[in-house]
């Protein structure tokens, strides 16, 4: 090799190779330790009971019995309970109002419901009372799949059109072409705090567009920018000239040669274009919260909202945090192939 | 006449994306002059009036809570710290990666870009479950293991000053580290080997032979960054920032609470866009500026 291992000098610098070496594994192992800290935590408590919130919890808390003397009156605070569903459940629907300074305990007396009843109706809640609030909440489920609907339909459509930018701006055969290029470019340097209040004006007065939320996320998530431009423009442009040449000579038109050949071709593109953007649509906060409805949020907005609803019982809000991140793990397990080659040769383009 | 056939469908091809990208981005960012100068209370506002320079005059007077020389330069030292943790996390596992000494790096890697596909929103989340003043599980795990005297308080600047960017950092750990990955890559091995053979030691090399050939690469990521960190926002939102956290609330945060609470005693939403134009603009200018001096250095 270039250098000499052998003999004092070659000591020394195996000592020091070494030394870095080691250092590098350490610093490796540390940072993935640190990594997978929150996770695991946000795991662990979301099944710790707010009131023990204040204590270190390691790992789950173990199972305790349900202690009768709550409040009636904590049990929407701490637990987030139904309390009709709680009186029907229990046999006490006609009874309207119930102090809420009286424990269960005194109002499994007061009703003649046995305590063991009472026990076993919320022994459930000590460790799974967030898991169970989010998950019989139907807007959880809602947010999940208008989430879904809209990061596919958004990728779809963004593709399509990134592909058909890409495909005219492929080349730069003439100068508007590169003079566009440089303004999809542009919006690399563009901070989002610039366009934040103008885009909401554009939409809510001068577009109108204040009524259809969804629409207006899809259309903003597929206006393309400077990542799908350049990676569409860049693919293509090192495709032969020769394939549209071809249709043309059979008789194809533009569109004949867009849908026939070039989508097919572009999946590589494609798939670079879907991995970066499918985390980014699905995990879009501002915009959501910006243009969407409470009763429409999706998931990102619906987070958001447990965190400032639930803000007492923990449970919940861990729990959510927990659910929410599921599935974008998921995804990320699986494609995750795609995805480092699509970041890592995306950073170059840039 | 094909000539024109073509010229039409080459234009219908780029309109659709063109349409969408001109509505939602370029002419946003031209919308800001006029309006800034207006005295246009809240996006619904339908009686308003020029009133020039009026609302930068505004803005930096005393009635408005939180005051946006005080959002502003959090913002700023938030940034620099942020710029920071672009070397600590990026740059440092960059060189672990380009050493090649882990064996898995692929699954190394995996774990790198973990935080970067979660949602910011989530990640900001991390903080108040890590070091929430009362129940935060790494305040009381230190607190037990008796590294710290007290609990390290998320609801004070120094949470907002050091932690935050540090998570941030941490989230885009991957996006920066893929930056200086491919510029490490493009240093000739030629002149490493000839920094071995000469015995300088590894912190040497990198600061004499990889960090100078790296330097488009630096200035890509410096971009990115001072970007990026101006429009911050899930992060913040994550650690509380909508939900009464004051010292959460960076930039992003300040612009959207005036424009859509419409909450009239931190701003009017013509005062925003002039704070907006005040921000943004140098940053712009600075950042084309680098972007420019980036290209003529790379080629």
């Amino acid at each position: 090799m270039f250098y000499d291992n052998s003999g004092i000098r070659g000591n020394i610098n195996k000592a020091k190779m070494r030394v870095s070496k080691t250092g590098f594994i350490l610093l490796a192992v540390v940072y993935s330790i640190i990594t997978l800290v929150p996770f695991y935590f946000a795991f662990v408590r979301s099944f710790v009971p707010s009131k023990e919130a204040g204590e270190l919890h390691l790992w789950i808390p173990e199972d305790q019995e349900f202690n009768l003397d709550v409040r009636y009156g904590n049990m929407s605070v701490y637990y987030n309970m139904d309390l009709d569903k709680f009186k029907k459940d229990l046999g006490i629907e006609d009874v309207k109002y119930i102090n809420p300074n009286l424990t269960l305990r005194q109002i499994g007396e007061k009703y003649n419901i046995p305590e063991q009843e009472i026990k076993d109706y919320m022994a459930p809640y000590y460790l799974y009372n967030g898991w169970i609030v989010i998950l019989q909440d139907k807007r959880f489920y809602k947010a999940l799949y208008t989430t879904f609907l809209i990061t596919m339909i958004s990728i779809i459509l963004g593709g399509l059109l990134a592909t058909a930018t890409g495909y005219v701006l492929a080349g730069f055969k003439k100068k508007w072409h590169y003079g566009m290029y440089i303004l999809y470019m542009l919006s690399m340097v563009v901070p989002r705090s610039l366009i934040l209040l103008p885009l909401y004006l554009m939409v809510t007065r001068f577009l109108n567009l204040g009524n259809y939320g969804y629409l207006v996320l899809v259309l903003i998530f597929i206006q393309g920018g400077c990542l799908p431009v350049m990676i569409f423009t860049g693919y293509i442009s090192k495709l032969p000239p020769e394939l549209e040449e071809s249709v043309k000579m059979d008789g194809g038109t533009r569109l004949t040669y867009y849908f026939k050949v070039l989508l097919p071709l572009c999946k590589p593109a494609f798939a670079a274009y879907a991995a970066i953007h499918i985390p980014l649509f699905w995990n879009e906060l501002l915009m959501g919260i910006l243009f969407l409805k409470k009763s429409q949020y999706t998931l990102a907005p619906y987070l958001q909202n447990i965190q400032g609803t639930f803000t007492t019982n923990y449970q919940a809000v861990y729990a959510a945090l927990v659910l929410s991140l599921i599935p974008i793990i998921i995804f990320y397990l699986i494609f995750n192939n795609m995805f480092l080659k699509a970041q890592i040769s995306g950073a170059v383009k840039g | 006449m094909k000539n024109k056939f073509e010229k039409i469908s080459e234009i219908l091809f780029v309109l659709p994306q063109l349409i969408l990208y001109l509505l939602f981005t370029i002419i946003p960012f031209f919308m800001i002059i006029p309006f800034m100068l207006t005295n246009m209370v809240s996006v619904n506002s339908n009686t308003y009036s020029f009133i020039g320079l009026g609302n930068f005059k505004e803005i930096f007077g005393p009635i408005y809570l939180p005051s946006f020389t005080e959002v502003v330069s959090r913002t700023a030292i938030f940034t620099f710290f942020n710029y920071l943790t672009v070397f600590i996390f990026g740059l440092t596992l960059a060189l672990i990666l380009y050493e090649k000494v882990i064996r898995a790096q692929k699954a190394f890697t995996i774990v790198i870009y973990l935080p970067y596909v979660i949602a910011g929103l989530a990640a900001g989340m991390f903080i108040p479950l890590l070091f929430h003043p009362d129940t935060g599980s790494l305040n009381l795990l230190l607190e037990k293991i008796g590294l710290i005297d007290g609990p390290i308080d998320i609801r004070s600047n120094l949470a907002t000053m050091i932690i935050l960017p540090l998570l941030v950092g941490w989230r885009y750990a991957g996006y920066n580290m893929a930056i200086f990955l491919v510029g490490l890559s493009s240093i000739p091995i030629e002149t490493i080997e000839a920094a071995k053979i000469d015995g300088a030691s590894y912190f040497q090399r990198l600061i004499h032979v990889y960090l100078p050939q790296m330097v488009p690469f630096i200035m890509l990521a410096t971009i990115s960054c001072l970007i990026g960190s101006f429009g911050i926002f899930d992060e913040p939102v994550g650690m509380g920032g909508l939900a009464g956290n004051r010292n959460a609330q960076l930039f992003s945060l300040y612009l959207y609470r005036i424009g859509v609470s419409g909450q009239a005693k931190i701003g009017t939403f013509s005062m925003g866009m002039a704070a907006s134009f005040i921000v943004n603009i140098p940053l712009v200018a600075i950042a084309i500026y680098l972007l420019r001096l980036q290209r003529r250095l790379q080629y």
